[in-house]
């Protein structure tokens, strides 16, 4: 286990490298200006060229890569062109709130996704399977985004159950923070949901048609039985591998969902950074996405070896 | 933000919970009666019985409807009185004077950080709610061009109008008590346009009008001026005071010590989402509320539905096309900005060595272009009726503005004529490309481009992305031309090619120069009386009407919308408002 995390780490690494060269690339190659965006439309063309002096952008792109790498190893993301604080704080104060959207949808979708998919399974053919079919076309056809709207119409602006925008952190009033993450996360877990739903129907229906599984029952032990502790662990490693997948569809949502909802957040102010080429924060935001996605992935694999001994870390048996 | 509770808002519209109940039980009944009344026997006397009953029922049903009537209208009575005493209460208040206490709560599609250290010196439009309550200036303009007191308590001209005397109220202070005198408020203007300040537009007109400031005494300066006349309030209606040794900080907000009624809650700033401001106690003036809430919204649309919830109170923002929606609203409050806002324009430009447009160089083609917009169809079907058609630059209150050049140029006959007259075959022009970034500006070029095209004005709306547009715009260098909308035409005249992007020489927006306008700017600055001001403003009105640079379409007005238990708003010649007047009724 030791040498397969420490392999994991090192590919990390490299596939953080390389990332971060595409990304420094990347955001440099659209078109505009950071430093006519910084120094305002009354800027004359002098203070333009002195703002961009000032912010580096007139350094070859290797000195410029250089400078931004060596200040990412001391943990100095530089300073945001145009909101005039630390990259670091600006991060700081965005992430909590993704992140609180993101666990909140995944349990919605756990929550929902995989009862649902168990029933579906165990009653195949049945009503319990004909809602789960019927969720998931609605589901799977709407954008979250859309799905946002109707919930915010229909529960905030019309029934008043929820309020309409706003955030407020968990620390603070756990409360009011899970009524306002309420309709965010069902929006961006709904979709989630659906694909666990599928999955784990499938899942579960060939676990369940296995050998073993006969003979559980033929011990006498009861079907919940059967199903939870005998069918259900090895039924839900595709769980596993499409919680991680999901992390980029959850990441990508959430910045629509922030909008929809005015949730502060990564999304909203990832869309500011790119819109104002302010290239260090777009630089440390897309690091970091690329930092959870490869750690999801990681964490992932790991999972596997705990939920089947058959599978092992290393590749072992 | 506030909660809200669904029965409590029903109960406000004049219904009760129970009188929902109720009407909804009679109506089941009544189904049900209708129903049973429905079954009749066969017999004769069954039949006779069901003619009579059936005969009946029409009255039946008629004074059960009656009842229930007279039943719902002695429930809605005392919501009635209910809402009517509060309207009387109201009423009353209003006369009795403001309410002190409360907090505003304010939706603004602008962020504090969009503006960074340079908004101590200009704040307009849209982000007026942000810092605007933090700052303040030496006066504010009035409904018109008329300076109204504001940190300055007087001010006197000299006999030629070439120094301004003006005298501060006293005992003013900053937010952290350092005192707000004459030194301050000169050092704050010196500033502007000290090296390495920050670009800013109020930093053209204090270069130009302002030849040097003089302390005369801790409450009295002279403003020493390079044009002469009242040009100066323009300078004064967008610059604000601030404290000098707080500019580093202002980078990044980490402090504001301001000049306003209300002051800067660093500890509540949160980047792009929401900041907090708290009465100012030794403002000359101290505000009706205890603090106002800035919450910044990624969209407009979301602000509505937050304003329509009641978590906010104020926007100055909403989006036309929910005019009718909102005035339906019992709660909300709706004024449409005005008298003078900015203005939507196609701008059209001049070649240049950098590019330009061959095609609009032609001051004939302009004036073609001038005569394809139909302003009235567009303010009746992008704006709801909500705008105002601009056939002429200035604002009516203008002393530029004449009314003789103000009649509707739509007419595609005499564009076409135009368009011949430039040089242009049946085809028209080739194609050309005239820019925009969306939004309202996008709308009106793609309602112009048939009628445009029918005149034989051919081009293809430029979508292009603000930054890439904002670049070309400053350089002067959209293909062909731009559709956008600014401000400022409601200020003096010469104030408009300093601080107006489109307007300003050499380098402008549409390229556009020429010794006429070089000599018009000249002869404003040395203008000595109104009389020569005025000439001069119909001097450029006429080269304006030959050249055409940038030719208006519809007025650009903010829609102001509030919650009903606001009061005290008002709104000048700039859009601004008076913050320390807004304060909340409780009551309603």
């Amino acid at each position: 286990m030791g040498r397969y995390l420490f392999r994991r780490a090192v590919e990390a690494l490299v596939v953080v490298f390389l990332a971060s060269i595409a990304i420094f690339l990347i955001i440099r190659l659209i078109p505009g200006d950071p430093a006519v965006q910084v120094a305002g439309v009354d800027a004359t063309p002098e203070q333009v060229e002195e703002i961009r002096e000032s912010l580096g952008l007139n350094r070859p792109l290797l000195t410029q890569y250089t400078s931004w790498m060596g200040g990412v190893f001391q943990f100095d993301f530089g300073k945001s062109f145009t909101k005039r604080v630390s990259v670091a704080d600006l991060v700081r104060q965005s992430f909590p709130p993704t992140l609180e959207l993101a666990v909140a949808a995944y349990v919605f979708a756990l929550a929902i996704g995989i009862p649902l998919g168990i029933a579906a399974a165990i009653w195949a053919g049945k009503a319990p399977d004909y809602l789960a079919s019927i969720y998931n076309l609605f589901t799977l056809g709407i954008p979250n985004f859309v799905l946002g709207i109707i919930l915010l119409w229909v529960f905030a602006v019309e029934l008043d159950w929820f309020p309409v925008s706003g955030r407020v952190s968990i620390t603070d009033d756990p409360i009011a923070a899970i009524h306002r993450l309420a309709l965010p996360a069902m929006s961006l877990g709904a979709i989630i949901a659906a694909i666990l739903a599928r999955f784990i129907r499938a899942s579960v229906a060939e676990v369940l048609a296995q050998d073993y599984i006969r003979t559980a029952r033929a011990k006498g032990l009861t079907e919940r039985v059967v199903v939870l502790r005998h069918a259900l662990r090895n039924a839900l490693i595709p769980v596993v591998t499409i919680v991680a997948l999901q992390v980029g569809t959850v990441m990508a949502g959430a910045i629509v969902v922030e909008i929809v909802f005015t949730r502060p957040g990564f999304g909203l102010l990832m869309v500011d950074a790119i819109t104002g080429r302010d290239y260090l924060l777009v630089q440390a935001m897309l690091a970091i996405l690329v930092l959870i996605f490869v750690a999801a992935n990681a964490a992932a694999d790991i999972t596997y070896g705990f939920l089947d001994p058959r599978i092992r870390v290393g590749g072992t048996e | 933000m506030s909660e809200r509770n669904y029965w409590e808002r029903i109960r406000r519209r004049g219904l009760s919970r129970r009188s929902l109940l109720k009407a909804t039980g009679r109506a089941g009944i009544g189904a049900a009666g209708l129903a049973l009344v429905g079954c009749g026997d066969d017999d004769d006397d069954g039949q006779q019985q069901a003619a009579a009953q059936a005969q009946a029922q029409p009255q039946q049903q008629q004074q059960a409807m009656q009842q229930q009537q007279e039943q719902q209208q002695q429930e809605a009575a005392p919501a009635q009185q209910q809402q009517q005493q509060a309207a009387v209460a109201q009423a009353q208040q209003q006369q009795a004077g403001p309410m002190q206490g409360g907090t505003m709560r304010v939706g603004t599609g602008r962020a504090l950080a969009e503006h960074q250290a340079a908004f101590p010196f200009g704040a307009w439009g849209e982000a007026f709610p942000l810092y605007a309550p933090m700052l303040e200036g030496l006066t504010r303009y009035g409904k018109t061009l008329d300076p109204e007191p504001r940190l300055a308590e007087s001010w006197e001209f000299n006999n030629d109008q070439s120094a301004l005397q003006v005298k501060l109220r006293p005992g003013l202070e900053f937010h952290d008590g350092k005192p707000l005198d004459s030194e301050a408020v000169k050092l704050s203007f010196e500033a502007n346009i000290a090296e390495g300040a920050p670009a800013s537009q109020v930093a053209g007109v204090i270069r130009q009008y302002i030849d040097n400031i003089e302390v005369v005494d801790k409450t009295t300066l002279t403003f020493n001026l390079a044009w002469r006349g009242t040009y100066i309030f323009d300078v004064f209606e967008y610059a604000n005071v601030a404290d000098v040794d707080n500019l580093e900080e202002l980078d990044g907000y980490q402090r504001i010590n301001g000049s306003g009624p209300f002051k800067f809650d660093q500890a509540s700033y949160r980047v792009d989402e929401y900041h907090r401001m708290e009465r100012f106690e030794n403002y000359y003036e101290p505000a009706n509320l205890d603090a106002i809430e800035c919450y910044t919204f990624p969209d407009e649309s979301a602000m509505a539905l937050a304003l329509e919830a009641d978590e906010v109170d104020f926007t100055n923002v909403l989006p036309h096309p929910l005019h009718g929606q909102f005035q339906e609203n019992p709660d909300i409050e709706l004024q449409l900005g005005g008298p003078v806002d900015s203005i939507f324009v196609i701008g059209m430009t001049s070649k240049t060595e950098g590019g330009g447009s061959d095609h609009f160089d032609n001051p004939i083609l302009r004036q073609a272009m001038q005569r394809v917009i139909d302003r009235e169809r567009i303010v009746e079907e992008l704006f709801a009726g909500l705008a105002t058609t601009r056939n002429v630059l200035w604002a009516k209150h203008n002393p530029a503005y004449d009314p003789a050049r103000d009649y509707e140029y739509f007419n595609l006959e005499e564009a076409r004529e135009l368009v011949t007259k430039a040089g242009y075959g049946p085809e028209g022009t080739p194609m050309l490309k005239i820019a925009t970034f969306g939004g309202p500006q996008q709308e009106i070029l793609e309602l112009v481009q048939q009628d445009a095209a029918t005149a034989g004005i051919n081009y293809e709306v430029d979508r292009l992305e603000f930054n890439i547009w904002v670049e070309r715009f400053l350089g002067g260098t959209h293909t062909d031309g731009y559709c956008s909308h600014f401000g400022f035409f409601q200020l003096h005249p010469p104030t408009l090619p300093i601080i107006n992007y489109q307007m300003r020489t050499p380098v402008n927006a549409c390229a556009y120069d020429s010794p006429e306008y070089q000599a018009i700017i000249q002869a404003w600055k040395d203008a000595e009386t109104d009389a020569d001001r005025a000439a001069t403003n119909e001097r450029f009105n006429t080269l304006w009407d030959n050249e055409q640079w940038v030719t208006p379409v519809a007025t650009a007005n903010f829609l102001f919308a509030w919650q009903k238990r606001l009061n005290g708003f008002s709104e000048n010649a700039t859009g601004q408002q008076r913050w320390q007047d807004f304060w909340i009724d409780d009551t309603v």
